[in-house]
């Protein structure tokens, strides 16, 4: 078949209209507006619900293979010190030690309080801890930073010596493309710009100038990072590792090793959380496969290497913190004219502070707009990629912002977002939302509160979010088999980490061959398994359904065919597929009996999925890929006696193109929306400024939200046909933390008049806020 | 992610060994690999750090030929 141009539905809620979309040959038409299905789309609970609830799901820390033997690893205590002497060997006599290796070697600097320096394996946990305690080290302490804004000065001690100097370079946003450089510990870097802002704020007749602060925020998932590492021979090995990346851990092990990528085996059967640390055979600050794999082959042994949760804190990235000074300039009309945010953030030795996109990409009816993004490097654990990387830090301070001009401008909150956003998804949802959230009325009763000082408050806010459909083509190979006793199989080198595609694409095979879910047999985790994605940028679910619904029609195709033959049919379409099987005229055969004329043991099809080919109603930063709104209102209730918030209700719109299974999608946002929640309201790292370590580097003192903090939580489906791919899936996972912790800012803001301008919006900061204790500087950690 | 949000400037090789998680999501022709982008982590494969075996820090316009550790793609 031919490339070829198909006609689509696409549009969401009332707004369908016809579009042609361009495909290539082989593609299956696209589902759209008009598709009516029967398995997808509908609330299935997870096939492997059974296999978690009762322990039978085996992650990465439950493997056991024969022989096994357990690594511990010697972080550095300090936060800057050269490292003068290392001798492993009275540690290599010590009980059931089997490896010692030196990570570090003396005369290296060492940049924070977690960076590996030794690691050994031994026969038990104990012992290996235990023998740690013998390593003979010696440090000589260096001059060290771990608060961001003293880190900024020009006499702050050096992070990084060497000065980085930038070529010529665009950024990640088209901007002026000139040279940044470092100067001390600040990574300049280029601007994100639309119009001439300092222009639109001489225009502004009202003007809006505050800094907002954000905290580091480290990553928890429940399952700690952790490699179990198995040398087969001396040139292939098995790895069990807690990732979002198979082909990522398996690719860093064959580079690392000198090893042929095919000898490098990969396993993820589950996975206990993983939101975006965990790619690659490392740790953003900890060096966890090449550690194993040494111990490995000097013990001769399989290697456990599982983080503990003080090292979790530690050394496996964080989300960085933030400084934002914010200017908004808006006509008299409130109309705005200008949007300007610089920030500064620390991802500690590392890089990725950026503030994310809603102050550049949202409100886009601003005619002017710059976004500047520094590092600011200190002692402390680097930065990786977590939920939405930069979105929800960048959210919090421009939509409190927003809300703040709103008061100077008499206008409401709602109003002002409604007349500068352009996205029509996103003005459907704020527009929805608004009446199912009773909007209007709630904020009368916030007001009324306020004006009569109650000791009780209420308040409410709103925030919204975009982000873009990264889904992936030509990366996926999807292989489905139907074999002659009947049994389907799906195979692919996927990892699920929590988000429940394992289920989706069971969905997509059973919508297609009309079979029942239950015999879809869903094979992944191994990637021995197919070419598959890395689950990050929300892109699973688009980049992975396509693949497997092509290699499902494909499947078809072939069953198809087969029952022409055993039916008889004059013509290809003579011959309809329902539930049961094949019909052609008036003679049937069921799908197992059909099966056992199979020839040979099985149909066997794979399929992938082209490049993105749609992007319905709006374009991604102008690019080629949908761009995905979202909106959340919140509902907050607060103590003035005792600064206590409780985010009591949140409502949240989101757009995920196709929703594909209601129930794992309502899931993710859910989860999106208590992780908004517990950033908003309590998580942060701690530092001693004086010491330079973490304080709180465990679940006890790093305050992560509880049941009982969560609010209630409605969630609705805004649910678009963007042409995007064969299934219409997009991504929610992390559109869905991103205006959380916003909308909490905004309802407290709304319940005591006055804005609290760092998170987390802790008691002492809200008491702070109302004068009713001193105010102190924002402890940033 | 798409590629017009930055240059994806091929005059600027970069080298083998840096790695930042949208190599992983995106693909190797990734814009992120070549240029910085401003929410992207960044190590040297090398070392599994964010510094490089020279010990400076390992990010595209660092990872450039000038550098002694650098090896072309």
């Amino acid at each position: 078949m031919a490339d070829g141009t198909r006609k689509l539905k696409v549009g969401f809620a009332d707004q369908l209209r016809d579009i042609e979309v361009a495909l290539p040959a082989g593609e299956p038409q696209p589902w759209d507006a008009t598709t009516k299905l029967d398995v997808v789309g509908k609330p299935h609970p997870r096939i492997e619900a059974a296999a978690k609830v009762t322990g039978a799901a085996r992650y990465t820390h439950d493997q056991r293979p024969a022989g096994l033997v357990h690594a511990a690893v010697l972080r550095c205590p300090h936060p800057c010190a050269v490292l003068d002497a290392l001798d492993l060997e009275p540690a290599r006599g010590a009980p059931g030690v089997l490896a010692v290796l030196a990570v570090a070697k003396p005369g290296d600097r060492l940049l924070f309080a977690g960076q590996d320096v030794a690691a050994l394996a031994a026969t038990t946990p104990q012992q290996a801890h235990a023998a740690l305690a013998r390593i003979a080290v010696r440090y000589s302490p260096q001059p060290f930073v771990v608060d961001t804004t003293a880190a900024m000065q020009p006499d702050a001690p050096l992070v990084h010596r060497a000065q980085v100097r930038e070529r010529s370079t665009e950024g990640d946003e088209p901007g002026t493309p000139t040279g940044s450089s470092q100067r001390g510990n600040l990574r300049m870097s280029p601007s994100q710009k639309k119009g001439d802002v300092d222009k639109g704020l001489r225009q502004a007749k009202v003007t809006h100038e505050a800094t907002y602060s954000t905290q580091a925020h480290t990553h928890s998932a429940l399952e700690t990072h952790s490699i179990v590492l198995r040398w087969d021979s001396p040139t292939s090995l098995t790895a069990w590792c807690s990732t979002q990346g198979i082909f990522s851990v398996r690719d860093e092990l064959a580079e690392v090793f000198g090893l042929k990528p095919q000898d490098v085996h990969v396993i993820t059967d589950y996975m206990g959380g993983g939101f975006g640390a965990k790619f690659g055979a490392s740790a953003p600050g900890s060096r966890l496969g090449f550690i194993a794999g040494e111990l490995a082959r000097q013990a001769r042994a399989p290697v456990a290497l599982l983080l503990d949760r003080r090292e979790e804190h530690l050394c496996t990235g964080n989300r960085p913190d933030s400084i934002q000074q914010v200017t908004l300039g808006a006509a008299a009309d409130g109309s705005l004219t200008a949007i300007k945010v610089l920030a500064h953030g620390s991802g500690g030795i590392g890089t990725g502070a950026g503030v994310g996109r809603n102050a550049f990409a949202i409100y886009t009816k601003c005619p002017n707009i710059r976004v500047e993004s520094h590092d600011v490097f200190t002692h402390a654990g680097p930065a990786t990629a977590f939920r939405a990387p930069g979105h929800p830090q960048g959210a919090f301070a421009i939509e409190l912002a927003l809300d703040e001009l709103a008061v100077k401008l008499g206008k409401d909150p709602l109003e002002l977002r409604l007349a500068h956003n352009e996205h029509p998804v996103r003005r459907h949802q704020f527009e929805l939302g608004r009446k199912q959230f009773d909007w209007d009325n709630k904020r009368k009763r916030v007001a009324d509160e306020r004006q009569r000082n109650t000791r009780l408050r209420h308040g409410v806010g709103v925030a919204a979010s975009i982000w873009g459909d990264f889904g992936r083509g030509k990366a996926v190979v999807a292989s489905l088999s139907v074999g002659r006793d009947g049994s389907i199989e799906l195979r692919n080198g996927l990892q699920d980490i929590g988000g429940g595609i394992t289920t989706v694409v069971a969905q997509v095979v059973a919508e297609v061959l009309r079979r029942p879910l239950a015999d879809i047999r869903v094979r992944i985790g191994t990637s021995e398994l197919g070419p598959s994605v890395g689950s990050g940028g929300s892109n699973t679910t688009s980049s992975v359904t396509p693949a497997v619904r092509a290699a499902a029609e494909a499947v078809l195709q072939q069953l198809r065919e087969l029952a022409g033959k055993q039916l008889a049919a004059r013509r290809p379409e003579d011959v309809l597929w329902d539930s049961k099987g094949a019909r052609v005229g008036g003679k049937s055969i069921a799908f197992v009996d059909l099966c056992k004329h199979i020839a040979g043991e099985a149909i066997v099809a794979t399929g992938t999925r082209p490049d993105t080919y749609g992007a319905y109603p709006s374009r991604f930063m102008g690019g080629n890929s949908v761009a995905i709104a979202g909106v959340q209102f919140a509902e907050v209730e607060l103590d003035t006696w005792t600064g206590l918030v409780r985010a009591t209700h949140v409502l949240a719109l989101h757009d995920c193109g196709r929703v594909m299974n209601p129930l794992t999608c309502r899931s993710q946002i859910t989860g999106g929306i208590i992780l908004g929640t517990s950033y908003a309201l309590s998580e942060q790292r701690v530092m001693d400024k004086r010491h330079g370590v973490m304080l709180n580097p465990n679940l006890d003192s790093y305050k992560i939200a509880g049941a009982r903090d969560v609010p209630a939580i409605d969630v609705v489906f805004t649910e678009v046909h963007t042409g995007a791919n064969n299934t219409g899936a997009i991504g929610i996972g992390e559109p869905a933390t991103i205006p959380t912790a916003a909308a909490i800012a905004c309802a407290v803001f709304s319940a005591i008049g006055t804005p609290v301008r760092s998170l987390p919006l802790t008691p002492d900061r809200v008491l702070a806020a109302l004068g009713a204790i001193p105010t102190a500087a924002p402890a940033r950690g | 992610m798409p590629t017009y949000l930055r240059v994806h400037d091929t005059s600027q090789p970069v080298c083998k060994h840096l790695r930042t998680k949208a190599l992983h999501v995106y693909g190797r022709d990734t814009p992120d690999a070549f240029t910085t982008s401003r929410s992207s982590h960044y190590h040297c494969l090398r070392t599994q750090f964010v510094t490089g075996p020279d010990g400076d820090l390992s990010v595209p316009e660092r990872c450039q030929p000038s550098r002694a550790c650098f090896e072309p793609r």
